[in-house]
């Protein structure tokens, strides 16, 4: 029966994402005059500024009452519930857009282009989840992220990720965060939304590479829990690094941990940091001299980093839609690709000397390769930094979530035997006693 | 649902799974069949993709072949709607089978996540943790960072090796060398005004030197294509649309718009289009702060601004003048005090040596407000004023002559033709030749003065008089043709007209006698002609352009398309027309 099941489940989740890809097609009117007349062009009226201030409304009520479930009630059923709302609300109804994630972008290439304008939705879906964190941890991973919420609903048959690949893993996102910096910061593309795997789920429509993609990311999450979110989420670095500072962040039991390994074993994303070992280390010259060792290398790899990233300027700056017309127009002058383009058949009739639009496209590709740089540096970085905190983890005596990789789900709440006996103690302080009535006495 | 942790009933725990095993079941067959449907109407629908049917395709390539063959088309028109119509069902179709999928898949998934609600956890392991098993997973995971660290790079390096750039490294140079060219500053200049030669070789107001849309370079296109860029150097939008002309001097192009908030100067570079600076004038003492009531046509910056190569000047239709140096400094800026014009102020500035020469006609002739003033061109101070002009307000250009044996400055509205010394503003002749409301330019070639107005008359008038000249100077003159916006041309010899209602008239010059007339359907003419070498260029209202042999007979020698309305007059340099079309500043030369 459970393969049956599973084999359900299966098959739905592959169908699941296929139905989007039927989508809407749009295809040019009739070529014939054929008496027919065509309606005039319709333009969807833009939406409501007072919607956008009820999303922002919503974001700061799921925020605060996840933070509230998460932190005080401590109630894995709230945060589940919360998770469907933000499911339906931000993914489906807001069709995942404005979210925080791709709120990344907008914010850089304000920063970098002066012409380009942030809605204040957009600032506030960036900035809150940031403050949440730095006081509640990562509670709006736990509940309100909608991409965060169907990788939650769709985890079935969760199975460990090895501590070491998962530690591989976790370097991906700051690179992905640097390199949708770096393309948003030189007006290319916004490839964190390009590339946002559900997206196509929540408008139930898409390119079939979008919807190939989503679909790999729902089956690998029905076994590995929130591959997206632990593996690639850009914004969930950000948040990861901040959430390291916040006031308060998830804790089980600090006081009274039995060492029962339960909360390792319940938590899905591997987020339970192991206690330290008591007894001392039998080599801590060696040990010290690996961290000298791996402190020395973090500014050489940001050197190599720096100049590898440089030599990426050129093939990156091909994102560059101005760039792109220029190699396609120099390809085709140099008759070295025969098919014209639309873009380059546009150029074409303009008459713009292609010389303009050559030196445009240098300077474009100046720019990132000056960008690609800082880029390269950055991931060098992100490397150094990684292996000296794989060689030395934090030091703690108890099993407890660790606060840079906790999504705050709750989860090991329920299963933790410390905390049960906490909040049934807590509990039963609310039960109002019950008297014997009269008589019950007598008797 | 049922936590693991409490001890369930067993009716609960025998029930409860079994109905939601059975729940997830159906629902999954559901998802199952929806998809295959979905999958099979997926697949169909490729058969009537109207983008890639084969079946039309041929049709389509066999019209070609017999275009007049209206079986066929009639067959394509079926197939095609037919085509859409399936297409169509099948998109609703999958609309559908969306929802149904995302309904069944909700339910599928509510069941098993109900069935394994909190289940109960495999034991968890004791791990003999020691310092060399913690040593060994550190190491392990560096070596993978490590890897990961390698695999990046070897792929960034690959990318770099493998990426092949068809953009001329040249270009890079070049685009520094232009970019170095275009942010030059012109030499500053070290005398107070420009020569006769340095205006000469510039177009520094409307119509270029003079206002005699006569350009002293030869060698410019007459054909050129928008649609295929044939000829065009290159096209750039401005940021405000109005009617005024571009203005050239050295490597700079200079433009002016304004709406009823705002009004702006504009400086191109004449290499490559770029917008090198956009001034507002800004506020000036004195504006008022309602708009002045203008025609649409014009807008509130009709007047075109002169240059002379030291400063640029810009006058509105609410009376504000203002000066920009070639940096995009305000020099500075005056209000002339609202003008009374029920059209808005249009006439286009000149400058004489140091002094910007303003015709600031208004009113009804009787109350004195018409006038000429010329303010200092480096402060905007007042030079002089002239006597009050018995004169309304007139929409036409004043131009600045040199008759061999003096300077004028000739200007024109109803009902006068005066000249004026430049220098003192007093007044040296005037002829009674205009009526109505002028708006066409006067020009001077072959000697003599021309004036022309609907309704009245194309006067010729000798300027070496004085006084009144109504009756001893008026050379000669002609009714036909007459224009009602668009300026003549004189080419020395001849007299071109052309009308809003698309006739080209020519007179020769010194006698006034018709030579030809040419009625142009669909055509109407707004933008003064010019004459570039032997050639005259009508621009249409529409962006037509008719390139015309200057002679005694009409002989076309090309047409061309802007492919955007044209209301102004084009300027003229060394190989090249600039000009504005509704939208767009264009520069029209030879690639090569």
């Amino acid at each position: 029966m459970r393969r049956l099941v599973r084999g359900c489940l299966w098959l739905a989740l592959l169908g699941l994402p296929l139905a989007s890809a039927f989508g809407v097609e749009r295809f040019p009117p009739p070529e014939f005059d054929a008496g027919y007349k065509m309606p005039v062009t319709t333009v969807p009226a833009a939406r409501a500024q007072w919607l956008s201030y009820l999303d922002v409304a919503v974001l700061v009520a799921a925020l605060a009452l996840t933070s509230h479930l998460v932190l005080r009630k401590r109630s894995r059923d709230g945060v589940l519930a919360v998770s469907v709302f933000s499911l339906l609300y931000f993914g489906f109804y807001q069709q995942g857009c404005v979210c925080s994630i791709g709120s990344v972008q907008d914010i850089t290439l304000a920063l970098f282009n002066s012409g380009y304008v942030v809605p204040l939705t957009t600032v506030a879906f960036f900035l809150l989840p940031l403050v949440f964190t730095l006081f509640f941890g990562r509670t709006f991973c736990a509940a309100v992220c909608p991409m965060g919420a169907i990788q939650d609903l769709t985890l079935l048959k969760p199975v460990k990720v090895p501590a070491w690949l998962e530690h591989v893993l976790g370097v991906l996102p700051f690179v992905y965060l640097g390199a949708g910096i770096l393309f948003a910061a030189t007006g290319s593309a916004f490839i964190i939304c390009e590339y946002d795997p559900f997206i196509a789920l929540y408008r139930r429509t898409g390119s079939f590479g979008m919807l190939a993609l989503g679909a790999a990311f729902l089956i690998a999450g029905i076994f590995i829990g929130r591959p997206y979110c632990r593996f690639l989420c850009p914004y969930g670095a950000l948040l990861s690094l901040v959430s390291r500072y916040s006031k308060w962040g998830v804790t089980l039991s600090p006081t009274d941990c039995i060492h029962c390994q339960i909360c390792d074993t319940a938590c899905p994303y591997g987020a339970i940091a192991d206690p330290t070992l008591k007894d001392p280390h039998p080599d801590p010259r060696k040990r010290k001299r690996r961290l000298i060792a791996l402190a020395a290398l973090v500014p050489l790899l940001v050197v190599l980093g720096g100049w590898l990233g440089g030599r990426l300027g050129v093939p990156f700056s091909r994102m560059h839609a101005t760039v792109s017309l220029a190699e396609q127009v120099a390809a085709e002058d140099a008759g070295k690709v025969k098919e014209l383009t639309d873009a380059s058949k546009a150029f074409r009739q303009t008459g713009q000397p292609a010389e303009e639009l050559y030196a445009e496209a240098l300077r474009v590709r100046g720019r990132f390769v000056g960008g690609s740089v800082w880029f390269g540096a950055f991931v060098g970085l992100v490397f150094g930094v990684t292996l000296i905190s794989v060689s030395e983890p934090r030091k703690q005596d108890i099993y407890d979530p660790h606060p840079g990789d906790c999504v705050s789900c709750g989860r090991c709440y329920v299963y933790c035997p410390k905390e049960i006996v906490r909040l049934k103690r807590i509990q039963s302080k609310n039960v109002i006693p019950l008297t014997p009535v009269r008589g019950e006495q007598k008797s | 649902m049922q936590p693991a942790t409490k001890n369930s009933t067993p009716t609960a725990a025998g029930h409860w799974p079994q109905a939601q095993v059975r729940t997830a079941i159906i629902a999954g067959a559901f998802c199952v069949i929806i998809a295959a449907l979905m999958l099979i109407n997926q697949l169909q629908s490729r058969s009537f993709d109207p983008l890639t049917a084969q079946e039309l395709k041929q049709l389509k390539a066999s019209l070609v072949q017999n275009p007049t063959d209206e079986g066929l088309k009639k067959q394509i028109r079926a197939l095609d709607h037919n085509l859409r119509r399936h297409h169509s069902r099948h998109v609703l179709l999958a609309e559908r089978g969306g929802w149904l999928l995302i309904v069944g898949a909700s339910v599928f998934l509510f069941a098993v996540q109900s069935a394994i609600y909190r289940r109960k956890l495999p034991k968890t392991q004791k791990l003999d943790r020691t310092h060399e098993t913690e040593d060994h997973a550190a190491a392990t995971a560096r070596m993978g960072v490590a890897m990961l660290g390698v695999m990046l790079g070897a792929a960034a390096w690959a990318l770099a090796a493998e990426t092949t750039t068809f953009i001329p490294a040249q270009t890079a140079k070049a685009a520094a060398t232009t970019e170095a060219a275009a942010a030059a500053e012109p030499p500053a200049p070290t005398t107070p005004f420009p020569t006769p030669e340095e205006l000469k070789q510039n177009w520094p107001r409307f119509r270029g030197p003079s206002g005699s849309g006569i350009s002293a370079y030869a060698n410019v296109p007459t054909t050129w294509n928008a649609k295929t860029g044939e000829n065009i150097l290159w096209k750039v939008p401005v940021p405000i649309i109005g009617p005024n002309s571009p203005v050239l001097w050295g490597n700079r192009v200079f433009l002016c718009g304004a709406t009823e908030k705002k009004r702006e100067v504009y400086c191109y570079d004449t290499t490559n289009g770029k917008l090198l600076w956009q001034k507002q004038v800004g506020d000036i003492p004195g504006t008022d702060p309602e708009a002045p009531s203008v025609m649409d046509e014009g807008g509130f910056a009709p007047s075109t601004v002169a240059t002379d190569g030291r400063r640029v000047y810009a006058i509105f239709a609410n009376a504000d003048v203002a000066a920009f140096d070639y940096k995009g400094n305000r020099v500075w800026a005056r209000n002339l005090g609202k003008f009374d014009d029920s059209y808005g102020h249009a006439s286009s500035l000149e400058t004489y040596r140091d002094r910007l020469l303003i015709q600031v006609d208004q009113g009804t002739g009787k109350d004195g407000k018409s006038k000429i003033l010329a303010l200092e061109t480096a402060t905007g101070n007042t030079a002089w004023e002239s006597a009050p002009r018995p004169v309304p307000g007139s929409w036409s250009s004043p131009i600045l002559i040199n008759t061999g044996k003096r300077e004028m400055f000739i200007v024109t509205a109803k009902p006068w033709v005066m000249a004026y010394d430049p220098a003192s503003g007093k007044e040296i002749w005037r002829a009674e030749a205009l009526s109505g409301e002028v708006t066409p330019s006067p020009v001077f070639g072959a000697g003599l003065v021309f004036t022309a107005i609907e309704g009245e008359k194309l006067a010729a008038i000798k300027p070496d008089g004085e006084g009144d000249v109504t009756k001893t100077h008026v050379v000669w003159s002609a009714e036909d043709g007459l224009p009602d916006v668009s300026s003549p041309l004189c080419d020395g010899q001849r007299v071109y007209l052309a009308t809003s209602t698309g006739q080209i008239t020519c007179f020769e010059a010194t006698k006034g006698k018709k030579l030809w007339e040419k009625e142009l359907d669909n055509i109407s003419f707004k933008s003064s002609p010019a004459l570039a070498g032997d050639k005259v260029y009508f621009f249409s209202d529409k962006g037509s352009v008719i390139v015309l042999q200057a002679g005694n007979e009409y002989k076309e020698v090309a047409r061309a398309e802007l492919g955007e309305e044209v209301l102004s007059s084009p300027a003229f340099a060394d190989g090249r027309i600039y000009i504005r079309g509704k939208k767009s500043l264009f520069c029209i030369g030879s690639k090569k």
